[in-house]
């Protein structure tokens, strides 16, 4: 199963920066051939610059509603819509992105979308560090991405 | 009497549009305010740290319009130092800019703008989005513009080194020459951008002038504000997004001043209010009379419309054309109606994506001179551009050793502040009658707002769903009505 995973955020934003930060950590770990990781400013129409052709896409990104910071979620199916990034003030946000490449390039676009988002809650303007709380959610995201291709492996085995 | 209330500093949320509308006691409209994000705490993140670093970091501001911010802090490291850089250089960030332009452009305009025109303003909001104009245009023009959109960020990531993170100018030009392989295949993209362009123009031209709902919308009173413009011209006064002078007209049309970059702190101040932290930019010499329109109002207004407003002409024919057309259409120059912002940005959209293939054309191109290292004290340096959105000031002082001292950016979207506040007011008064709100309201006063492409998203955007816009509605100190989407 080809994966696209894309870390979202700016690195200068403080905790705004965590799904870069999430993505840059695991590339630094051992993944299976078929999974690709990127970096993303916003989940824009850019994406289809990267999606088209996998079958699954997982997207890293910040969230803010209201949870205890460092909160790890997963969310899927019409949920995808709620992380930070994935709303678009400037453009079309992630579930228009989606549909739109499913009505142009149908049977390249991922069947499966999934994001892991992290509790955000003190989006401190411009910081290069994130917060200790939002810092300690990173390895249960990346356990999380983990857990999500080990098991699309057995599902393809 | 028009009675007032305080908006606290709690009820200030940043990132998404948030409006609050204040009523008379009949139940009109006195007063109304959109809230925009401002970059706080950024002067003091930039401090102390090497002047050539600032390219690299403020293009990650927002995830919006790193190609302008790279270009306008490159252009102030240059100025820093005291360099000229080699014509090939200057070349390649032009041809950089106006794909980026191309790529910003046709994204507003099919993702945001072109819905309420196509399928049209009376479509339910369901349909009316991206999903619902490729349904009424057909997917080849959708697979088109998704494959336009991909070769003007293409450009761009192969000439500044990174398709999302900007990296190759550098104060004194740029960190390498294009080769000729990749000037074949800028050229080649950039030709199919240019069609892109023109049918783009054609189908804003059908819809407007095909459609009277549409054409009275546009040319109506609802829309419409008297103001001065303000953008960069080239030595003939035409449009140039790279360089030049910035002009100013008034509202009859009359150039105001015609200045330099760095003479910017003569001509624009910036006022301070207390419901926003946003500042409010003016024309300096004129005066702040408020957020209102006219003569004596020092307000401005910068993007697409000012900048065809502040200019003689286009500098490539296809764009002049187009140009020539928008100006017969309204017969007036300046035309004051916000929304034909998104007319212009489509002529400029074409012009760019000519300029793409012109200088993808040019024999120099491919020189090997591209940079000249910078030998001269560093000291303070303003560099300018026009972002999509507008003229982008970036002003930087350093120490002897290059270090950063002070910053100050004024980016397009705070200079359509005031005019934003204005246009959302209009709309709001139309839409309310003593007391009564219409069901329109959100989606037209959204309209409003909307025609300036502000970057509500230049900061982080905190909260969730689509594009959250939140309405509220006072009369004296209470909350008559609010009105929300995509909050949570």
């Amino acid at each position: 199963m080809r994966t696209l995973i894309v870390g979202i955020g700016s690195t200068i934003r403080g905790d705004d920066g965590v799904g870069v930060h999430a993505a840059r950590q695991l590339r630094q770990r051992t993944l299976p051939a078929e999974v690709d990781v990127i970096e993303l400013g916003t989940a824009g129409l850019g994406l289809l610059d990267h999606v088209v052709g996998y079958d699954r896409l997982i997207v890293l990104d910040a969230i803010v509603s209201g949870e205890e910071p460092g909160v790890v979620r997963l969310l899927a199916g019409d949920d995808v819509a709620r992380g930070a990034h994935l709303a678009a003030g400037h453009e079309a946000d992630l579930p228009t992105t989606l549909a739109l490449g499913r009505t142009l390039v149908a049977k390249r676009m991922p069947a499966e979308v999934t994001v892991v988002t992290v509790e955000v809650g003190n989006l401190t303007p411009f910081s290069e560090h994130l917060t200790v709380e939002v810092e300690a959610a990173i390895p249960e995201m990346l356990a999380t991405v983990e857990q999500l291709l080990q098991e699309a492996g057995r599902s393809t085995e | 009497m028009t009675r007032t209330i305080t908006i606290s500093p709690i009820t200030r949320l940043e990132g998404h549009g948030k409006i609050d509308i204040l009523l008379d006691d009949a139940g009109n409209v006195a007063d109304a305010y959109l809230q925009v994000v401002e970059l706080r705490g950024f002067e003091k993140f930039c401090e102390g740290r090497p002047v050539e670093e600032m390219p690299r970091i403020t293009s990650k501001i927002c995830g919006v319009c790193p190609g302008a911010h790279h270009m306008a802090s490159v252009k102030a490291c240059d100025a820093v130092y005291g360099v000229t850089i080699p014509p090939a250089a200057r070349k390649l960030r032009e041809l950089f800019l106006n794909a980026h332009i191309v790529h910003s452009h046709l994204l507003h305009f099919f993702a945001l703008a072109a819905p309420d025109f196509v399928p049209g303003a009376a479509t339910p909001a369901a349909r009316r989005n991206l999903l619902g104009l490729v349904d009424a245009v057909g997917l080849d023009l959708g697979k088109r513009v998704i494959e336009n959109r991909g070769y003007a960020q293409k450009i761009q990531g192969i000439i500044a080194g990174h398709p999302i993170h900007p990296v190759a100018a550098l104060p004194g030009g740029m960190a390498r020459p294009l080769t000729e392989e990749e000037r074949v295949e800028i050229e080649t993209m950039a030709r199919s951008m240019v069609v892109m362009a023109e049918d783009a123009v054609k189908l804003f031209e059908a819809a407007v002038l095909g459609r009277p709902e549409h054409a009275s919308l546009i040319g109506g009173d609802t829309y419409y504000h008297e103001t001065y413009y303000a953008g960069l011209v080239d030595e003939h006064g035409r449009v140039n997004f790279y360089d030049g002078k910035v002009r100013v007209v008034s509202p009859a049309g009359e150039e105001v001043a015609l200045f330099d970059a760095a003479d910017y702190l003569d001509h624009i101040a910036e006022r301070v209010e207390p419901w926003s932290y946003l500042k409010l930019p003016y024309l300096k010499k004129i005066g702040w009379q408020g957020m209102v329109e006219g003569p004596q109002s020092g307000v401005y207004r910068v993007n697409s419309l000012a900048r065809l407003n502040v200019a003689t002409g286009m500098a490539t024919p296809k764009a002049q054309q187009a140009y020539e057309r928008l100006y017969a259409h309204f017969g007036t120059k300046p035309v004051h109606h916000t929304l034909a912002y998104h007319w212009a940005r489509l002529i400029e959209c074409l012009f760019c994506s000519e300029e793409t293939l012109r200088l993808a054309q040019d024999p120099e191109m491919t020189s090997k001179e591209v940079r000249v290292v910078p030998s001269g004290k560093p000291g303070s340096g303003i560099g300018v551009v026009e972002a999509a959105r507008g003229t982008l000031y970036h002003h930087y002082e350093t120490d002897t050793s290059g270090m950063i001292k002070k910053v100050n950016l004024i980016v397009a979207t705070v200079q359509n502040n005031a005019a934003m506040n204005m246009s959302v007011k209009k709309a709001a008064s139309k839409l309310i009658k003593e007391g009564q709100v219409s069901d329109e309201l959100l989606d037209r006063v959204e309209m409003a707002f909307r025609a300036y492409d502000p970057c509500l998203a230049c900061a982080t955007h905190a909260l969730p769903g689509e594009m959250p816009l939140e309405v509220t509605i006072h009369q004296g100190d209470r909350v008559v009505r609010r009105l929300t989407r995509g909050l949570q």
